[in-house]
């Protein structure tokens, strides 16, 4: 009886054991005690800041094999105006620092690759370790070693990284026990992990600069479904100082649920964050389905969980912009913007379905299971980053070096330019990536084509500290550019068409009457058409404004059926949008491709409108979100084409119209007299 | 002299031979286990299995701790530990942990002063404009309606403008955010103000602006006490990071360094 009591306890003692010793669960306290700078502004009516929230430095495993070698200092160093060296040896420095930043390196194998490159560590001796050593050594940093980097990783890559343990290797018992199945790799080396994870805390609490420059302590989610490794990445970002021991990735778990009540549980130790979703362009049609994970029906509960920890998703950066679709918008004359249509990972490209992969239809989809009883799991505010590998992104399409370091350093490799015969090694030298003839000689083909100078995150705050920006991203008080600063105020409710732009104190009224972008207003008494206030200015350093929109979807409450509406609201150089169309008359701004040169004196510093929706029906619920758009000017490849003595490459868009996107206001007609009609999804019956 | 050098002999060969008689009863032939050490390894060894070692695992067990002692001090007195990278870095990860964790003491007013002073350029605090502003917007021939404006105000008439994007009052602006919010050339025009005096006007990027100019700060270096927390925080970052440079800069003096040779020429320049 003892003997079996004995057992019982011991096997409690295992459990609790087990459950304290989950290292990401274990929250390092590391208070900083930073003073806020007197001189720094503080705006009731709040203030925009600019950001980015999506950078690799070296201690990503990709980064560091692009030939990366700057830390999460030096990254930090580059956001706040200094200039940096891109592994291929150029100058890299921004035309105006940021305000904020976080790194975002892989959670999964965080530190690794440099520790197999550097032969005086312990698991640099391991098997396969050996095709990294020195690989970012002076000597090899260079395009042509870059070219064939690619090739390497994705040779080495299936018998290196998921080789298990022998069960006689205590480290395979401590990967059992302390809940971290890294720890049961052949080629994992905890250490070293743990350290690189430190080092990314350390280098956000020190570069913090309260008042001034903001940074967060994130990492990336890099996980994917398991049936055709369809893309499902997100960033995570930290509200505090405080950190848990080692990141929750995907090897823990390639559930994002379980990343989710994973942030639940350090939530309630008292650490806040959110997940940002990114490239679901490219996720092919997984990121916003219709169903969770494994397949199951979408539920008030999954909503609850998904809102609580995703109020934001990142819907524009390097790898694509992920508003729309032609094929998903075939009225919006403004989507085939920066589409970028492949796989992410996939070699060789394969097509991503656009359905359930770009945020507009995610929103309609939100609405449509709101409708059906089971919540909006899709009610997100947007923001974009750059999802740069070399720790600082070049935004501007004029000073473009897109985001994988060595691989895609030459204008040739990204296939903006010809590619000679004898030119080849310069040219990544993987599976998928091949020349297709065009006028002016061969050009490589496979993706890069289709990246771009994108995006940046504005968010709406009071101060530029880690709470009061962190509280912005919660309201969805944010939005999203395609790189230049574009700023944009949008408000929404019943009473906003009362306001007047010769008012003094608009924005401060409108705050009173109305909700800001990522608010909600809901149905009221009267028939009255809610209208809503924008505002948008050029940035200094970017193109003029041409036209602001408003870009409308809704589900009928009768049938369910959606309707999707782009609305030209404010005309640049005076013009006057055309009632019948919606539609803002030509405003002349043209680009010379020769030169870039574009017109002068065509188009608007700032545009802005009180605006009430025509459309209006008091049953159907609703969102409305702004797009800002500038003058055309040269997209990066003709910017590379016209330096190289080249004309741009002819299946590309010459130009492009940077643009800005608001988070949405939604409209719900729902409330306890009204409740949504419950409807049964026959399709999955 | 000659006694001197007997006396010495003597006094050698009497602590050499005392030295050879105990070195057998050193304990370097001698491993002791602790009763510490068995109980930590049972522990371990049942959280692995989930279960207590009967006594022939528990013998084994032991019988491992024993043969890896004896193992470690065999490779030691072969000095295999010597000049092995792995073994060497190991150690300095464990010293440099050790180090960056030890707290540091309080700090006096004079550390905090001399820190301060040798810092004063990162405290440096850009010159700054407060003014308010009447702006008229370019969409609306801003340049015109801006000179009209400027007459009326000469004549002491109300004068209204549009409403900026920014607001009307700024405070604390360093040249370096006025060519954010304003554009290139903005601050340069602020420079010739003169306090409280509606400027001519002036253009943005946005429009024309009638600038009042309501204070000027130079650029200045504010005195310790207005600033002291933020030194002090400052300070305390700093002695953490500069604790272990310390720390290898002490135990540098105390070594040699000999590089070779050949690697000197090599990296001459």
């Amino acid at each position: 009886m003892s003997g079996e009591l004995k057992k019982i306890i011991s096997l409690f003692l295992i459990i609790l054991l087990v459950s304290c010793s989950d290292e990401s669960l274990y929250i390092v306290q590391t208070p900083i005690d930073k003073i806020k700078d007197p001189n720094a502004d503080y705006n009731e009516i709040r203030n925009a800041y600019f950001g980015d929230t999506h950078v690799h430095t070296k201690h990503s495993f990709d980064a560091y094999l692009f030939g990366t070698t700057g830390s999460p200092s030096d990254a930090y160093r580059y956001a706040r105006g200094e200039t940096v060296k891109h592994p291929a040896g150029f100058d890299m420095k921004l035309v105006e620092p940021l305000d904020f930043y976080m790194v975002s390196d892989h959670g999964f194998f965080m530190g690794m690759m440099e520790a197999y490159a550097d032969t005086s560590t312990e698991i640099s001796n391991a098997p396969g370790a050996e095709a990294f050593h020195n690989m970012n050594a002076p000597e090899n940093l260079t395009l042509e070693n870059g070219a064939t980097r690619l090739n390497t990783f994705a040779q080495t890559l299936q018998n290196f990284f998921l080789n298990p343990r022998s069960y006689f290797d205590p480290e395979l018992w401590q990967a059992v026990l302390t809940n971290n199945l890294a720890r049961g790799l052949k080629i994992y080396d905890h250490d070293v992990h743990l350290s690189a994870w430190a080092d990314v805390v350390k280098a956000a609490n020190d570069a913090y600069d309260p008042g001034n420059f903001t940074t967060f302590i994130g990492y990336e989610f890099t996980t994917s479904t398991d049936v055709a490794n369809e893309n499902l990445h997100r960033n995570v970002m930290f509200k505090s100082s405080n950190a848990p021991k080692r990141p929750y990735t995907r090897i823990d778990s390639i559930n994002p649920e379980d990343l989710w009540t994973w942030m639940d549980k350090i939530r309630e130790q008292g650490i806040d964050s959110i997940a940002f979703p990114h490239n679901s362009n490219g996720s092919n049609g997984q990121m916003f389905e219709m169903e969770t994970f494994f397949g199951e029906p979408l539920s008030k509960e999954y909503a609850a969980l998904r809102m609580r920890n995703e109020p934001i998703v990142e819907m524009t950066q390097v790898k694509g912009t992920s508003d729309t679709h032609p094929l998903l918008s075939p009225n919006d004359e403004w989507a085939d913007f920066e589409i970028m249509e492949a796989r992410i990972g996939s070699i060789p490209p394969a097509f991503s379905f656009p359905a359930g992969g770009y945020v507009r239809d995610a929103y309609v989809r939100g609405l449509m299971s709101n409708q059906f009883g089971t919540g909006n799991p899709y009610k997100f505010g947007l923001i974009g980053a750059s999802d740069t590998h070399v720790i600082g992104a070049g935004l501007r399409e004029e000073n473009y070096w897109s985001k994988i370091g060595l691989v895609d350093a030459d204008p040739r490799a990204r296939g903006s330019i010809p590619v000679s015969e004898e030119d080849r090694n310069v040219v990544p030298n993987r599976g998928g990536v091949s020349f297709k003839e065009f006028e002016q000689g061969d050009y490589v083909i496979g993706g890069l084509e289709n990246w771009g100078a994108s995006g940046l995150a504005g968010a709406w705050a009071e101060e530029n500290t880690r709470e009061s920006i962190f509280n912005a991203f919660r309201r969805k008080e944010t939005f999203a550019t395609s790189g230049p600063r574009i700023l944009v105020r949008f408000f929404g409710g019943f009473d906003i068409n009362e306001l007047t732009f010769s008012d003094e104190d608009i924005i401060k009224s409108a705050y009173e009457t109305g909700v800001p972008m990522g608010g909600d207003i809901f149905a009221e008494e009267t028939d009255k058409a809610p209208s809503f206030l924008v505002w948008a200015q050029r940035d200094v350093n970017g193109a003029p404004l041409q036209r602001v929109q408003i870009i409308k979807g809704s589900i009928s409450r009768a049938d369910s059926s959606p309707t999707e509406k782009v609305y030209d609201i404010a005309c640049s150089d005076g013009l006057q949008v055309d009632p019948k169309t919606n539609r803002c008359p030509d405003n002349g701004a043209r680009v010379d491709i020769e030169t870039c040169a574009v017109s002068q004196n065509v188009g608007s510093a700032e545009l802005k409108v009180i605006w009430t929706d025509p459309d209006f029906n008091k049953d159907d619920s609703s969102f409305y979100y702004v797009r800002v758009l500038e003058n055309p000017t040269c997209r990066w490849s003709t910017w590379d084409a016209i330096r190289a003595g080249f004309k741009p490459r002819e299946d590309l868009h010459d130009t492009i119209q940077d643009r800005a996107w608001s988070s949405p206001i939604w409209y719900t007609p729902d409330n306890a007299e009204n409740p949504p009609p419950i409807r049964i999804n026959a399709e999955r019956l | 002299m000659l006694r001197k050098i007997a006396i010495f002999l003597v006094i050698g060969i009497l602590i050499l031979s005392l030295d050879l008689t105990f070195s057998k009863f050193k304990d370097e032939k001698i491993i002791y286990v602790t009763e510490e050490e068995i109980y930590s390894l049972m522990n371990s060894w049942a959280l692995q299995v989930g279960r207590n070692p009967n006594p022939e695992e528990a013998k084994a067990v032991i019988d491992n701790l024993i043969e890896e002692e004896i193992l470690y001090r065999e490779a030691l007195r072969l000095g295999l530990d010597a000049n092995d990278q792995i073994i060497k870095r190991r150690l300095a990860q464990k010293l440099m942990f050790l180090k960056q964790e030890s707290k540091g003491t309080k700090l006096t007013d004079l550390e905090i002063s001399e820190f301060y002073e040798n810092n004063l350029d990162k405290y440096l605090i850009p010159e700054q404009y407060d003014f308010t502003h009447v702006y008229f917007s370019k969409e609306d021939e801003g340049s015109a309606r801006a000179q009209n404006a400027k007459a009326l105000l000469d004549k002491s008439q109300e004068i209204k403008g549009d409403v900026f994007f920014l607001g009307k009052n700024f405070t604390n602006k360093s040249p370096k955010e006025l060519r954010k919010d304003f554009g290139i050339n903005f601050s340069s025009e602020l420079e010739n103000l003169k306090l409280n005096e509606w400027s001519q006007p002036i253009e943005s990027t946005y429009g024309s602006h009638l600038i009042k100019l309501v204070g000027f700060q130079a650029a200045r270096i504010p005195e310790l006490e207005e600033i002291k927390p933020r030194v002090m925080v400052d300070l305390e970052l700093e002695r953490k990071d500069s604790t272990l440079s310390n720390y290898l800069n002490e135990l540098k003096e105390d070594y040699e360094v000999i590089i070779s040779r050949n690697l000197k020429q090599t990296y001459s320049e």
